[in-house]
């Protein structure tokens, strides 16, 4: 069992810079760590789940190595648990009140209020990505030395919002402004010409769809030059061209998929199959309805396919694009990943989720035959009521039965087609200054949550 | 120190100080009170097993182990073999899989715990929380909420409300109510809609269909459906209803993480709930009481449901669907209807004299043709009582 010692070469000088392998070793028992943790999050109404997670996360961690040792993640489940229970508390439930409480006003106030909510909840929604990254990028060590995302989140929201409100607003409002301009200052004609008509509106998707590339580029720029390993920060230079270049086939080939879909829906919403979706007086309209309805169901699902194969080329030169313009001291990454892998893992993924879903409606059904039949709880009780809710907590719970093994093989897929070039001072990076650590004790880090 | 050097074998491992990102071989030992690491030109670090943290919990699948310690605070040691992780749970076994998730759980099993004797006890003792609540809202919460309702299940079918038969209806909730008692003031709509169906809001809010009214056959009749609806309003049925509703779509919010969307539909999810048969018993109980101190017959209340259900035997399905709504979620037990049927006669008088019925049947104007003409213009929730 003795191992020999191997002696390192002498180290020429400590600080020189030395070529730092990347590379992936796939964690074992995670199928036995989906049915512990969905065995303990059932047992203690769900609030295991944090913890579980939190297990997942130091397994997948784990599996990402550089130069063979792991990578380490400090985040603990009572900072999950303490994050949700303070977004919960102080955003999710205020704003659901809010928005629910709108709806009791009269009309323009209610409809202007429910608009400013869904706008404050998409900038919310860009300063979570931010503060989620900075979570985990402050949790994540290897060799001792600390990750960390020094930037403001708050910005990183407003630049989530305002590079697609930009765009949709000026192709939304610009016609009828330039209309205004042309006619020196015709109000007609700019009322004329604002009004969302479907000439305004397709231009307004163009607009927003073409931004698309650029805008990801400008948000992952933000992330990447914000982040830093221990004292040394990233750069990233990535342009947008060849990115262009491989988004006019992705565009394309949805424009088709989406002009095939309008066509397929149009095509099938006759005015008989409408009338059965607001009639339910009528059997045989509900039967009309209910084929148009199956109909589009299956046509959506269809065009979500072909757009999935269409869009997972795109992405995956997207990740080898972002990869080989993100550089740390003197080494750069590269990316391998290919839209044909991309399609495999995630349609692996997906049958692990159907699997779990599967095994969750059996474990529904069961259990509502244990309420109505072996127990005869009425379904209308509150015992019943109670019930329901349980299997579908059951159901709920059942479908992340595969999560850890579907989270393990999409970080493993990235962290296999990314290796890194050049070489890195390692013994020349140290923890640097804890900026990002003290201010972590305020209120600001409790909504650093990455419970979601 | 080292004494037991034949006992335990050596391993290879990397340590690294936590100053810079550099990493130096070590060899190390499993010793007798801890880890020993043993770095070339330094003195040997001992860390204790007690203080041991894991990068990742020790299982049965380890092939390698991450270890750091409160001993040497910020380094790290990693060594690559499945036989130190093995044998290391051996000698520290808080690092194992098994314990961390023990340590982790065991305060929120014990929680649990709690929580389901908690909720047998509500059970077993027929405490309902949902109701206490329910008592405790002001009144204008109760009619604010109750509005919103009413102009929900509605949706955009016009209020009838034809001169005398507006005028016969309030006469006819006015005598209800009078004998209801506790200045119990109840505000009734019609709504212009084939579905024949009556449901309470919060607030003492009714809602009656031209379905329903067209389908009495006399005052008494609707009467009786009136003042049971009055019943569910006294007992605070809906304000009980709607409290649950929030209560289990915020247990089911916080159970799937936030994710679940239902408290925002906690409206939806109400429009759904059947009141329990408790709750009905109760609302016919309130409502034989009422009908007596009116001087109502309840002989209508019962000779209604009666009728309704021989004739949703006798017609063949799928004719008239509206009809078939009332039964389809509210079932009449035959249980209820004895109880009805059985109340001694008392001294009374019509609900209303011939004219006011008449007023009142076309309180929607003039009858109108046979339905499927008149289209709502959304689709129609699903009636929740009668
Ligand atoms: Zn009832």
């Amino acid at each position: 069992m003795m191992r020999p010692v191997v002696t390192e070469p002498p180290a020429a000088d400590a600080s020189s810079p030395v070529p730092v392998r990347l590379s992936w070793l796939h964690p074992a028992g995670l199928v036995s760590l989906g049915l512990a943790n969905l065995a303990l999050r059932i047992l203690t109404l769900n609030v295991y789940h944090f913890w579980g997670e939190t297990e997942v996360r130091r397994r997948i961690w784990s599996a990402v190595r550089l130069e063979g040792e792991p990578l380490v993640y400090t985040g603990t489940g009572r900072e999950l648990f303490a994050g949700f229970l303070v977004v919960f508390g102080l955003v999710l439930l205020p704003l659901t009140l809010t928005g629910a409480a709108a709806m009791a006003l009269p009309d323009p106030g209610s409809s202007l209020i429910r608009i400013a909510l869904s706008a404050f909840v998409f900038y919310l929604t860009g300063v979570a990505v931010y503060r989620a990254r900075r979570y985990r990028l402050s949790r994540t060590r290897w060799r001792g030395i600390r990750m960390s995302l020094g930037g403001n989140s708050w910005r990183f929201g407003w630049t989530y919002v305002w590079t697609l409100a930009l765009p949709f607003g000026v192709a939304l409002f610009g016609p009828g402004f330039l209309a205004y301009a042309l006619t020196g200052g015709d109000r007609d004609a700019m009322a004329e010409a604002a009004g969302p008509t479907i000439g305004t509106t397709v231009l307004a998707m163009l607009a927003a769809f073409w931004i698309l590339p650029w805008r990801s580029i400008k948000l992952q720029g933000l992330l990447v030059r914000d982040m830093r390993f221990g004292d040394r920060p990233f750069t990233f230079d990535a342009p947008a061209g060849p990115l262009y270049r491989r988004y006019a086939a992705f565009w394309a080939g949805s424009a088709v998929i989406a002009a095939w879909l309008c066509a397929a829906l149009l095509g099938a919403a006759t005015p008989e199959a409408l009338a059965g979706l607001t009639d339910e007086t009528d059997t045989e309209k509900m039967a009309n309805a209910l084929r148009f309805v199956v109909l589009a169901t299956f046509a959506l699902g269809l065009a979500y396919l072909l757009y999935y194969l269409v869009s997972a080329s795109y992405r995956a030169f997207q990740f080898n694009h972002f990869a080989s313009h993100t550089h740390f001291e003197g080494a750069s990454f590269r990316g391998t990943a290919t839209g044909r892998g991309l399609v495999r893992n995630a349609l692996g993924n997906f049958l692990l989720w159907l699997a779990g879903f599967l095994i969750g409606l059996l474990a529904l059904l069961g259990w509502m035959f244990l309420a109505g039949t072996v127990l005869a709880l009425p379904p209308e009780s509150a015992g019943g009521q109670a019930f329901l809710l349980l299997g579908l907590f059951l159901l709920f719970a059942s479908m992340a039965l595969f999560r850890p093994l579907i989270q393990a093989r999409t970080t493993g897929y990235l962290a296999r087609n990314l290796a890194i070039d050049g070489k890195v001072p390692l013994a020349g990076i140290s923890q640097g200054d804890d900026h990002n650590l003290r201010r972590g004790e305020g209120l600001a880090q409790a909504f650093d949550v990455d419970a979601f | 120190m080292h004494s037991d050097t034949a006992a335990s074998p050596l391993f290879y491992g990397r340590f690294s100080d936590g100053r810079t990102a550099g990493a130096t071989d070590v060899d190390v030992r499993l010793g007798a009170s801890g880890v020993e690491v043993m770095r070339k030109g330094a003195l040997p670090l001992v860390w204790p097993y007690a203080g041991l943290v894991a990068a990742e919990p020790l299982s049965s699948y380890a092939v390698d182990a991450l270890l750091s310690s409160p001993a040497s605070p910020g380094a790290s040691l990693f060594v690559g073999e499945g036989l130190f992780a093995r044998k290391l749970a051996e000698k520290a076994p808080h690092l194992t899989t098994r314990a961390q998730r023990w340590q982790h759980a065991k305060p929120w099993l014990l929680a649990t715990l709690a929580t389901v004797a908690a909720a047998i006890a509500v059970w077993a003792l027929d405490l309902s929380p949902a109701r206490t609540i329910a008592g405790l809202l002001p009144d204008r919460a109760r009619s604010a909420v109750g509005e919103q309702i009413m102009t929900e299940m509605s949706g955009d079918r016009p209020q009838c409300d034809a001169g005398p038969g507006r005028a016969a209806l309030d006469r006819l909730t006015t005598r209800l109510a009078e004998a209801a008692g506790d200045n119990t003031r109840f505000k009734v709509v019609v709504s212009d809609w084939d579905l024949m169906n009556a449901f309470a809001a919060p607030g003492e809010q009714i809602l009656l269909t031209r379905g329903l009214i067209e389908k009495a056959q006399s005052a008494d009749e609707l009467a009786g459906v009136l003042a049971h609806e009055m019943g569910h309003g006294i007992e605070r049925h809906p304000e009980t209803a709607l409290v649950r509703a929030i209560g289990l779509s915020a247990a089911l919010e916080l159970m799937m993480g936030g994710s679940s969307g239902t408290l925002a539909n906690a409206g939806l999810f109400i429009a759904q709930l059947a009141y329990s048969r408790d709750a009905e018993r109760a609302a016919d109980a309130e409502a034989l009481r009422i009908l007596a101190k009116a001087g109502i017959s309840a002989k209508g209340f019962a000779s209604f449901f009666r009728r309704v259900q021989k004739e949703e035997e006798g017609s063949g399905l799928g004719k008239s669907l509206s009809s078939l709504e009332v039964l389809r979620t509210h079932p009449v037990t035959e249980e209820r209807l004895r109880v009805v049927e059985r109340t001694p006669d008392y001294k009374s008088t019509p609900a209303l004299d011939e004219k006011e019925w008449a007023a009142l049947k076309s309180i929607c104007g003039a009858a109108r043709p046979k339905p499927d003409k008149v289209r709502p213009a959304k689709p129609a929730p699903p009636p929740r009582d009668i």
